[in-house]
């Protein structure tokens, strides 16, 4: 009885305690973004009384129109929303091809082309700008969204190949050679047998490809010298000045970009979670 | 059939990248030839707007040539203008920060502009001090555009309560040091009774670009110079004015405490919110809040800033300079000189309030404006006064980025007094400027 009741309670506390945990966690993570929704809705006299207020007295909403009038915001969410998708593609398609050619293939030097790969990581992205730079140019691609998303490349393709490849691994060897005696090419047992079955990967790399690209910001400065080729990010720097800032409209573009990206997560999040223990385990 | 199968998917998809790819890159191509390519590094949307009719009314007048405003802001074109002068791709013009005709005239990517100055009719329309901004060791590198200057706004309620005020019962700001000093100390209060101070006389900035403040009470105690551009940049920091002006700004935080505690990590957003939250009565600050302040339920007022030997202030303003990569050094000219148009800087300066007006005329027009009335007049007697700007050298930057505000911190925290902070500020600058 006391051993029950014992394991009973053992059982309460560690529940309370995982509560508190993930709770503490959430407000964490969650307080920065309610700061900046609660921000956005207030009045710009009332953004700077002492006490700080968290719900705004007055609710003002005039920032979420602003935004749309006073700059092109629609062209920027227009511009993240292609980049994002554009990339998350390209990457994709590149880095599952390298993937399946690390994971399946034995040649020269394949561990030091791994290594290679994550070596390119190693380098700040300020270092890359200038030779990028030069290389769009000769290419005649500045501007355009084909150079930026070239350049996005640059930290995408690494990144994906490498946990591509950990998805591929898991995925037993058995499975091609049962497709090859069926009369498979190499390339079929990439379309028909690897990738649906690590699709999980997929959708979790992927997220990771459109949110990198999607809060991008140096390259999409440097690399996009018109206003109508910015994103999001780029455009709300914009609205600081030298010496002085218009938090309204800042905070408010904020919480705007915020949405899709919560909503990819959202929807993905089934998938995101089998993505991330796929990888875990190893056989 | 089945590889068959696989080549048409792939060979679908690298078509429909490619095709993407170019349709594209060809919809952002490069502009026309007659185009000239402007950035303009003051890009918040009411800048925008009144360049966007400043552009306007120049196409209009010029059927010729076409103006492309590229937005580069202040944050990041530094690092913009670095990668297009090693890639070649500099624009026909460019808004300059206050040095920038040293910063870029010294890296030779400016056009020297000395045989256009000669013949140009509007020179002496434009004030001196700004004219002052567009040269680097005695040549002209840029075009005067529009000037800056700091006043002290103040809080008219907080300077009723405390009982500053004149004959008529209307608040008083300070004339002298000692009147402000007097002031400050009148203003710091403990309004709850709680034992603590809540309220402040004074708010400055002890974080980021310290040198503004800094500066400006040196100018007031009547030097403020820190390298003298007109005898071969020689140091001239370690003067016994210059300690005065460094020994009164250190007084305020340290032995007066007349400002806020935080005083060494307040930069200029805080700054601001201080002011803006109603609890220090005076600041020092310049036009580009007035939005901000307009936009608050503050009662503020401007007024010329506290002087010791003299009215100081921090003159900034930005200058156009036009890169010698230039293919239209003509057009490029013709538009410089537009913005100092009485028309172009009634839109930028008056209308909309981007920067104070640089041309004479247009500095007497905006004097019918109350507020505005106060920066020009700053400027004014800056000029009269033997005020100086930041001076034209290539290193200023880095002088005011990373060279002063640790030394600053440094006589903030106490560890060092006004006199070694200033001789180890011109030991520092001596560094400086002997790196080319």
């Amino acid at each position: 009885m006391k051993n029950v009741l014992n394991k009973k309670m053992r059982a309460i506390v560690h529940s309370i305690l995982l509560h508190v945990l993930v709770v503490v966690a959430a407000v964490f993570m969650l307080a920065p973004v309610i700061w900046l929704l609660s921000t956005s809705l207030k009045d710009r006299s009332e953004m700077f009384t002492f006490p700080l207020t968290l719900i705004p007295k007055h609710f003002v909403w005039e920032n979420y129109l602003k935004i749309w009038q006073q700059i092109p915001f629609g062209e920027y969410v227009k511009n993240s929303v292609i980049m994002a998708l554009y990339s998350t593609f390209v990457a994709l398609a590149i880095s599952s091809l390298a993937a399946y050619a690390f994971s399946r293939f034995n040649f020269k030097r394949k561990t030091v082309f791994m290594r290679l790969i994550l070596f390119t990581q190693m380098f700040p992205a300020v270092l890359l700008i200038i030779p990028l730079f030069i290389y769009l140019k000769n290419l005649g691609l500045l501007g355009s969204y084909t150079g930026l998303m070239i350049t996005f490349l640059t930290f995408l393709v690494p990144f994906s190949t490498w946990s591509l490849t950990n998805f591929f691994e898991g995925i037993p060897l058995d499975l091609d050679e049962a497709a090859l005696i069926d009369g498979c090419s190499r390339l079929d047992i990439l379309y028909r047998i690897l990738l649906p079955i690590s699709l999980p990967g997929l959708v979790s790399v992927g997220t990771y490809c459109f949110l990198t690209a999607w809060n991008e910001f140096i390259f999409s400065m440097v690399f996009m010298p018109d206003q109508q080729g910015w994103t999001i990010p780029v455009g709300l720097n914009a609205l600081t000045g030298q010496f002085a800032l218009d938090w309204g409209l800042l905070t408010a573009g904020g919480i705007i970009c915020l949405i899709p990206a919560i909503i990819v997560v959202l929807f993905l999040q089934r998938y995101l979670i089998a993505g991330m223990l796929a990888g875990a385990v190893k056989e | 059939m089945k590889r068959n199968h696989f080549r048409v998917v792939t060979g679908c998809i690298f078509a429909l990248c490619l095709m993407v790819s170019l349709t594209l890159s060809t919809a952002f191509a490069a502009g026309k030839p007659v185009t000239l390519q402007f950035w303009l590094r003051d890009t918040r949307p009411s800048n925008v707007e009144a360049m966007n009719k400043i552009v306007a009314n120049f196409e209009k007048a010029n059927p010729g040539i076409k103006i492309k405003v590229v937005l580069t802001p202040w944050d990041s074109v530094e690092q913009k203008t670095a990668t297009a002068i090693a890639a070649g791709t500099l624009p026909d013009l460019s808004q300059l920060n206050q040095t920038g005709a040293a910063d870029y005239g010294a890296k030779g990517v400016l056009l020297n502009l000395d045989k256009r100055y000669k013949t140009w009719a509007d020179k002496n329309k434009v004030a001196k001090i700004s004219l002052s901004q567009a040269m680097y060791n005695g040549h002209y590198y840029a075009v005067p555009w529009f000037a800056g200057s700091n006043v002290m706004f103040y809080n008219k309620d907080l300077f009723k309560k405390a009982g500053i005020v004149d004959q008529a019962g209307n608040p008083k700001p300070p004339v002298t040091w000692d009147e402000f000093l007097e002031n400050a100390q009148k203003l710091t209060l403990d309004t709850n009774n709680d034992g603590k101070i809540d309220q402040w006389g004074f708010v400055v900035r002890g974080n980021v670009s310290l040198t503004i403040p800094v500066r400006e009470f040196m100018l007031a105690a009547g030097d403020g110079d820190w390298v003298d551009t007109a005898h071969g940049n020689k140091v001239v920091v370690d003067s016994p004015k210059n300690i005065k002006g460094m020994q009164f700004y250190l007084d305020l935080y340290r032995k007066h405490k007349v400002t806020p505690p935080d005083v060494p990590s307040i930069d200029y957003v805080a700054e601001e919110q201080y002011f803006l939250s109603g609890k220090v009565a005076m600041m020092f600050n310049g036009p580009w809040n007035l939005g901000n302040m307009y936009a608050s339920k503050i009662n503020w007022g401007v007024a010329l800033e506290p002087k010791s030997e003299r009215h100081a202030a921090h003159i900034g303003g930005c200058p156009v300079g036009i890169f010698k990569t230039t293919k239209h050094p003509n057009e490029a000219w013709k538009f410089a000189t537009y913005l100092l148009s009485d028309e172009a800087q009634q839109i930028w300066a008056i209308k909309y309030g981007c920067g104070l007006p640089a041309t004479k005329k247009a500095q007497e027009d905006a004097k019918k404006d109350p507020v505005i009335k106060v920066f020009v007049e700053s400027l004014q007697y800056a000029e009269r006064d033997g005020v100086t700007p930041p001076p034209q050298i290539a290193q200023w930057v880095t002088i005011e980025q990373s060279v002063a505000p640790p030394i600053f911190q440094k006589a903030l925290l106490g560890e060092i007094n006004a006199k070694q902070a200033v001789q180890e500020l011109e030991a520092a600058i001596k560094n400086v400027m002997k790196k080319k």
